[in-house]
């Protein structure tokens, strides 16, 4: 009986070790987001968890004059696209296992910086936290 | 006492090894048409990719993805010489700004957006910028291993990526 404990016990270290919740962003070198005043947040088509119009309030808050649409082209001229990723799982309710954001030049669409906060079911926070601690760590680097 | 300590290793090597980074040699392309070639060395740098083992499934790392630009770019002979420094008369400049992958599945589809940037380093101007995105569908006939899949998909992704890159800067007609 207390080999089976031990053994358990070895597999729960295991498993939440493996899980550590992690959030990394990137940024290209000649990219500089202290210009950004103005963007737009692309609605990603099928996004059941409304997660665009939680970007969008984000942005909004922190400063940003932030629009939104499903269309891929701004309807008018900004310095940013912001265009993301949403996973969800499910653990006794749903949650929001991990967001990839990007910030995309205006103009050109290339990346100019990107995060990812993946957050597995033991370290689950509500989406406006992984909204706003990617959001975060992209203009913060 | 045997059998805990083996179940423990076993699970532990099941855990350490679930994840493979991608191949440089897989993600380099060979045989792109490149329309005109150069005569000038190049030098490259990437940034955005992520080390595999930090994040626990298959990866692009900088180093890697590199590594397959260089190897990709001498074998179109697209450049006269790939220098390890910064002292190319060229420099490409490779931001991978997103590596989009699925959590599970049988068919896993990764979406790899890469920005890249060609400066003439003797008159310091952008000579092309693109931001190429590329995405590749690893099916259950490619591997049934769920982590293999997942880096078969991230080097094709990037095989694709790295091929558009190089036939863009093959029209470019570069000196």
């Amino acid at each position: 009986m207390r080999r089976i404990v031990k053994f358990l016990g070895l597999v729960f270290l295991a498993l939440s070790l493996a899980a550590c919740a992690s959030l990394q962003a990137t940024k290209a070198p000649s990219a500089d987001l202290s210009k950004i005043k103005t963007v737009y947040v692309q609605k990603l088509e099928g996004d059941g968890y409304n997660v665009y119009q939680v970007i969008t309030a984000r942005l909004n808050a922190t400063g940003f004059k932030a629009t939104t649409g499903a269309s891929a082209d701004p309807p008018e001229p900004v310095d940013a696209i912001v265009t993301y990723v949403d996973r969800w799982m499910w653990d006794l309710t749903m949650y929001m296992i991990r967001l990839n954001i990007q910030v995309r030049d205006g103009k050109s669409r290339a990346i100019l910086a990107s995060a990812e906060s993946y957050r597995p079911s033991l370290e689950r926070r509500s989406t406006e936290d992984m909204v706003a601690e990617t959001l975060d760590a992209i203009f913060k680097q | 006492m045997r059998l805990f300590l083996f179940c423990a290793l076993a699970l532990l090597s099941v855990l350490s090894a679930c994840a493979t980074p991608s191949q440089p040699t897989a993600m380099a392309v060979s045989g792109v048409a490149v329309a005109s070639k150069s005569s000038e060395t190049v030098s490259i740098t990437v940034t955005g990719g992520r080390v595999t083992s930090s994040t626990y499934v298959s990866q692009i790392s900088d180093a890697d993805f590199r590594e397959a630009l260089k190897q990709s770019i001498l074998k179109s002979a697209l450049f006269s010489k790939v220098l390890d420094d910064n002292s190319g008369r060229y420099r490409l400049g490779a931001y991978i700004g997103a590596l989009t992958q699925p959590l599970m599945g049988m068919s896993f589809t990764v979406d790899l957006e890469v920005s890249y940037t060609l400066v003439d380093s003797t008159t310091g101007k952008t000579v092309w910028q693109q931001s190429i995105a590329t995405s590749y569908t690893a099916t259950g006939s490619d591997s049934i291993v769920a982590a293999t899949r997942l880096r078969l998909a991230n080097e094709a992704a990037a095989r694709k990526n790295i091929e558009t890159a190089i036939a863009a800067m093959g029209n470019l007609g570069l000196r």
